[in-house]
């Protein structure tokens, strides 16, 4: 991740990801102590990774983060301890909890009606994790995605999951069509739906600036006539995650501006969750 | 249906449902890509409005298992993909 441009990929390499899963097989809590060491070095040394949570911070807090800041720190122990919990959560040891009654009953309710379910997520808190929620519900889950990330240790990571979670297919090889035949089916088509990477956008404000949000999961959704959920998954306490969903363009509402509210309302109460590390005002 | 009236009911089709009546023969071929860069430049938006149009205009339900990036390559594929759905 640089700081204007976002490259997908974590840091830290194979060896680095290796070390953690295996502290993980002792504990959480190991893994949570060498990353106090670890998130101080990249809040340090790595200033080019730490601009766009400077960036996200100024916005969100209303005051520039200083050189050595507390807040930075804590933004990049947030995302690491979200990292070890994903791999916690998904490896099944238990310790990790995942609360979504929220959602599911939203989902249920959503796809009831028989048309499926557009999902959008953000990149906060353990969207991964909670992706494993959306695999009970017996309909076909169609995940569109790019993975950026070294592809060894995708595989690493991905030999330590126990949980069942849904497929990414890869959307920039134009499964579009396949995405419409899988609501039309009365499955579940899940996206991130928050940074922008290329074709139609729309712009709105969010935390008082700017910012393009890709608005293809809406033009997905109308085709199909399918309902949009929002989900959002926050640690809420530690060791503990809750998802929280809610229905898109209710009541004749723009379903973009529902989607970034919500994602101000969440930021408001946990700010360290946004997982965005790179200038989000000018993708 | 004749591939070839197949083919220009398709170019008709396309051209009224993405807008595209200012382009000419020759940028959209029956050969030429639709998608990406060196094709007609259609996007993913694009690519649920060709869908819709199948489902209206020709019956044809696009289910989870295709694989559009190979069924609406050119409009060539596309009658091909048209004409086997219709068997």
């Amino acid at each position: 991740m640089s700081g204007t441009q976002w490259t997908g990929k974590t840091r830290g390499g194979y060896l680095g990801n290796k070390i953690f899963i295996w502290l993980l097989k002792i504990g959480v809590l190991p893994a949570y102590a060498l990353l106090v060491f670890v998130a101080a070095y990249f809040a340090l040394f790595k200033r080019k990774l730490g601009v766009g949570s400077r960036i996200y911070l100024e916005k969100m807090f209303g005051d520039k983060p200083g050189f050595f800041s507390p807040r930075v720190y804590r933004h990049f122990f947030n995302f690491g301890m979200t990292l070890i919990d994903r791999t916690a959560y998904l490896s099944g040891n238990g310790k990790i909890k995942l609360e979504c009654s929220d959602s599911d009953e939203k989902l249920r309710a959503a796809l009831a009606e028989g048309r499926g379910v557009v999902v959008l997520a953000a990149h906060i808190g353990g969207w991964q994790a909670a992706s494993s929620a959306l695999v009970r519900f017996g309909v076909p889950v169609k995940v569109l995605g790019v993975d950026f990330e070294d592809e060894k240790i995708s595989r690493m990571i991905s030999r330590t999951e126990k949980i069942e979670v849904p497929e990414v297919t890869d959307s920039s090889g134009g499964d579009f069509a396949g995405a419409y035949g899988t609501l039309r089916g009365g499955g579940i088509v899940a996206m991130h739906a928050d940074r922008y990477m290329s074709g139609r956008f729309s712009e709105k404000t969010f935390l008082g600036q700017g910012a393009r949000f890709p608005t293809f999961a809406y033009s997905l959704a109308k085709s199909a006539g399918a309902p949009l959920v929002q989900i959002i998954c926050v640690r809420t306490s530690l060791f503990k995650y809750e998802t929280f969903a809610y229905r898109l363009g209710a009541g004749g509402s723009d379903p973009l501006d529902d989607y970034v509210k919500n994602i101000e309302a969440i930021l408001g109460k946990y700010p360290f969750q946004w997982f965005n590390f790179f200038d989000f005002w000018t993708q | 249906m004749e591939r070839a009236n197949l083919i220009s009911d398709l170019r008709k089709n396309l051209v009224e449902c993405l807008n595209l009546e200012g382009v000419g023969d020759d940028e959209l071929a029956p050969s030429t890509p639709l998608f990406g860069d060196g094709g007609l430049g259609l996007d993913s938006v694009d690519a649920l409005e060709i869908v819709v149009m199948l489902e209206k205009k020709y019956g044809i339900v696009v289910d989870s298992g295709v694989n559009s990036k190979e069924a609406f390559y050119s409009i060539e594929k596309l009658a091909d993909f048209v004409a086997e759905r219709a068997k």
